[in-house]
């Protein structure tokens, strides 16, 4: 056995290698006290100094927050009605019809989501900016909201519902008080699911957006086309932090309440 | 019936797509009566209880509950309460906020939930696991606690689906009778769901055997094992042997010329003369006898094997057709060995006479 051991435990280093070695070294290099990206001088902070102090930087981060959080509420409700309306309803007229629109977003490419977004925007004569990002993403981020909340109401016992029915609870108690609080994992990972999504996307914002709302994905790509700079590697390795704490976080709750 | 009906159905039917779960049923029950609905799965007692609890609305007739008509009033205005199968427990709230629920859906005040919520506790007896979750519950413990829930709004009619069913054997038995007596405290009626024959014997005051969405008999305990109405209902509850042949009937004596011999019992006064019939004898009414006994109700047969059963052997005597009799016997009995001939004797009284 021990034999077989060593080039299992290669495959392994290698596979997360190919995945993390990037990711990594982006962290290290955000610690250089060189202003070159591919030179190692020395163990240095001041590239997250000189990041807070970048107001272009920091504004488009505060954007790109706000947007995430504001698309990720409205996706998470959209998502909620969705899953309801599939799981619930039975089985109505366009229900297959209904399915295939909920879920087409999840496989559309961005960019022609992006395009068709753009010119309905156009058409209809609304000015680009923070709250076009912020429905275009709600829409998108929705269809993966609809899935991870389906799921959750797929695998939950109808007859508890029936239970607190048979108690003299009303439609509203029963889904506050017995509906609501078991989805809410569900609808905590979908959220921040949507969140990150958002928060992630370069190409609908680039479509969607206008003057005074660049979003920090689109100010990275910006500044990257003039060179990369350490200040770069400090901002992505903050975004990473905060998606791995946001991740840990949730999946540390969903844990406490499965057990 | 002298007082209202605590339940009634009335010509109740109700179809899923092609298949009719339940067909043209009629019930009363009674205020203070422990009911049972027995059949195989898929009879339709379940989707029947589901009507009078309010999930599934009939087709055709009409539910009554105390005498008003409740076929369109939705679940959480119904003067009933369920226990269902799965107990359906909250799994995010304790035993205590669990049993409170109802109470609270009622609008109580709080030292009245809690007053109340104490009762049921005893009552079950739930001490010390008032703060505990579901999950933490063992199967007892969680079915006390679903029918505390079940119970604590104090309605006069508590449906109960196959209360039993996950418990181990041994738990059973004494829940069943901690269910009589909980009702016979509480003088509420209830209505039980279930497939265990021995469950619904033991506990029901009355039976309703359903078959295929209509009700076969309803009865008695007694009169259902004693005098089961059809072969269907005979085969049903306990063991029992069957013999099919032509009756002559003469006053109140119905012979038939059965494959085994003659078998001579009380006729019912619909069996016609001369026409083909079925008698169905328990196997507890029948006796060994040495071989050679002639006669009526005497079929000469071979031992074929028995079963101990602590109190009783259960024979199979194989006869003169070829089927087996079960015959039972007490063990303080010597017992015939197989291979040994024997009489299987019985009483005219102990024949029923079947429908079909």
């Amino acid at each position: 056995m021990t034999a077989a051991r060593l080039p299992r435990l290669a495959t392994l280093a290698f596979g997360f290698a190919f995945l993390y070695a990037p990711i990594v070294l982006l962290v290290i290099y955000s610690f250089n006290a060189s202003k070159l990206v591919t030179v190692w001088a020395g163990f240095s902070t001041q590239w997250y100094a000189s990041l807070f102090s970048n107001a272009q930087l920091v504004a488009s981060a505060k954007i790109s927050l706000q947007i995430a959080a504001i698309s990720a509420c409205i996706a998470t409700f959209n998502g909620t009605l969705a899953a309801f309306a599939l799981e619930r309803f039975g089985a109505f007229r366009t229900r297959t019809l209904f399915v295939g629109s909920i879920y087409a977003p999840l496989v559309i490419p961005e960019v022609i989501l992006g395009l068709s977004l753009l010119l309905i925007f156009v058409a209809f004569g609304i000015s680009r900016g923070f709250w076009t990002i912020v429905a275009g993403h709600a829409t998108f981020t929705m269809c993966f909201a609809a899935v991870v909340i389906r799921a959750r109401l797929a695998g939950m016992d109808r007859s508890l519902e029936e239970a607190a029915m048979d108690l003299g609870a009303g439609p509203v108690t029963t889904f506050l008080r017995i509906v609501l609080p078991q989805l809410t994992p569900a609808l905590v990972s979908a959220w921040m699911l949507a969140f990150i999504l958002s928060l992630d996307d370069l190409v609908i914002a680039s479509f969607t957006s206008g003057p005074g709302s660049t979003t920090l994905p689109m100010r990275i790509y910006s500044q990257v086309r003039l060179g990369v700079t350490p200040e770069i590697n400090a901002m992505s390795s903050l975004l990473l932090a905060a998606v791995g704490l946001a991740l840990l976080v949730s999946s540390v709750l969903s844990r406490k309440r499965a057990s | 019936m002298p007082q209202t009906p605590i339940l009634q159905f009335e010509q109740v039917s109700k179809r899923f797509g092609a298949t009719v779960a339940v067909d043209g049923v009629s019930i009363e029950i009674a205020p203070g009566e422990f009911f049972a609905l027995l059949g195989p799965s898929g009879c339709g007692k379940t989707t029947l209880m589901r009507m009078a609890a309010g999930f599934e609305r009939p087709d055709e007739g009409r539910v009554l509950i105390d005498g008003a008509d409740a076929t369109d009033v939705p679940p959480h205005r119904r003067p009933v309460n369920m226990m269902f199968q799965s107990y359906a427990l909250f799994p995010h709230m304790s035993v205590a906020d669990n049993i409170a629920f109802g109470l609270k859906a009622a609008g109580l005040a709080r030292d009245a939930i809690g007053a109340r919520v104490a009762e049921m506790v005893r009552l079950a007896q739930l001490q010390g696991l008032e703060k505990r979750k579901p999950h933490q519950l063992s199967g007892g413990q969680k079915q006390r606690a679903a029918l505390a829930r079940a119970l604590a709004r104090g309605t006069k009619l508590l449906l109960l689906d196959e209360p039993l069913g996950a418990l181990d054997r041994k738990l059973r038995e004494e829940t069943q009778f901690e269910l009589m007596d909980i009702q016979k405290r509480l003088g509420a009626a209830f209505v039980v769901v279930t497939h265990d024959q021995d469950e619904a014997m033991s506990m029901a005051d009355r039976i309703a055997v359903m078959r295929a969405g209509q009700i076969e008999q309803i009865g008695s305990p007694v009169e259902i094992y004693e005098r089961p109405r059809s072969r269907y209902v005979a085969e049903f509850i306990g063991e029992i042997n069957i013999f099919e042949g032509v009756a002559t009937s003469s006053g109140d004596a119905l012979r038939l010329e059965s494959s085994e011999g003659p078998i001579e019992a009380h006729a019912p006064l619909h069996v016609a003369n001369r026409t083909a019939a079925t008698v169905a004898v328990r196997p507890e009414r029948m006796r060994l006898a040495p071989a050679g006994e002639a006669g009526a109700n005497r079929l000469a047969g071979v031992v074929h094997d028995f079963a101990y059963r602590g109190d009783h052997r259960i024979f199979r005597v194989r006869l003169k057709s070829g089927a087996l009799a079960r015959v039972a016997a007490p063990s303080a009995l010597p017992a015939p060995q197989p291979g040994e001939a024997v009489t299987v004797a019985f009483d005219p009284d102990a024949c029923v006479v079947l429908d079909a």
